[in-house]
């Protein structure tokens, strides 16, 4: 296997710490509404981080690689094996 | 089914390296309170769980809980991560070392594995919440207790962020459990 083909992909820490903010905000509202399916405002809410959320992983994984193993339009070469992963991030 | 998403849940960094604290923090990796105990505890009891607030609550509770194992998993590699054995074999870490290397290892912080006797799964849907509160109650003072053990500001904001989910996630199941008693009133009279 060529070791040289392999850069790591760029990280920008900024963009990751918003993307992880928003996928807590869906975390959160999701529990709620799993208790409280009827409470729309928390819908609402819910939607909105969930839009903002997905439009801004959109945004990610063109400049700096997977969030998702799997996406529309993955680049060659492979680049969900490249580092950094979650755990060798300095946020 | 699960899938991944490359990022955590929470950011998890650590100001200095402290192999000691390592050996204590993977209590919350493999120990008794711990979020791998949490996790399954959660997942397995999804099954049978009679109302459709439970079912949801255990999967999607059961689910963050993984988060959080690899929360406390990255700690631990970043506390003692490229620390040469010469260094770590003065720690309280040396007997993982020497067991793991410097690996992650579901234990508890006197190094006893993880096992699946930590936790229980009934079908009486109260056994299982009423042990599901408990086991929030005893994840939120292991948290507490390793705060005070702590003097590093981003362990401690980390850790912060998880003892602050245990109390939501109490407060969730103490939700299911009320919804349970309203199911079960409604089964005496009509069913």
């Amino acid at each position: 296997m060529d070791r040289n083909r392999r850069p790591g992909s760029p990280v920008n820490v900024e963009m990751l710490r918003e993307i992880m903010q928003l996928n807590f905000a869906m975390i959160e509202t999701v529990l709620f509404l799993n208790t409280h399916p009827t409470c729309r405002p928390v819908l609402d809410l819910h939607n909105e981080f969930a839009s903002r959320f997905n439009k801004l992983v959109e945004r990610y994984q063109e400049r700096y690689g997977p969030i998702y193993a799997s996406y529309e339009n993955a680049e060659y070469p492979w680049m969900w094996i490249e580092e950094p992963w979650p755990w060798e991030i300095k946020y | 089914m699960w899938e991944y998403k490359k990022i955590l849940e929470y950011p998890a960094n650590v100001r200095r390296q402290d192999p000691d604290y390592a050996s204590l923090v993977v209590t919350q990796f493999g120990g008794p309170d711990g979020e791998l105990a949490a996790s399954l505890r959660y997942i397995s009891q999804m099954y049978t769980m009679p109302i459709p607030e439970g079912k949801a609550t255990l999967n999607n509770i059961g689910t963050e809980e993984l988060a959080h194992f690899e929360i406390i998993g990255t700690l631990v590699y970043k506390l003692v991560e490229g620390i040469p054995a010469d260094v770590l074999k003065n720690t309280r870490f040396a007997p993982h070392y020497a067991q793991h290397g410097r690996a992650n290892y579901p234990a508890d912080a006197f190094g006893n594995a993880w096992t699946a006797s930590y936790i229980q799964s009934h079908e009486d849907p109260v056994a299982s919440i009423q042990e599901d509160l408990a086991a929030e109650q005893k994840a939120r003072a292991t948290y507490e207790y390793l705060i005070d053990m702590s003097d590093d500001p981003a362990i401690i904001d980390t850790l912060s962020f998880l003892r602050e989910r245990e109390v939501v996630h109490f407060q969730r199941f103490g939700e299911v459990l009320d919804l349970l008693y309203d199911y079960m009133d409604d089964y005496e009279e009509w069913g």
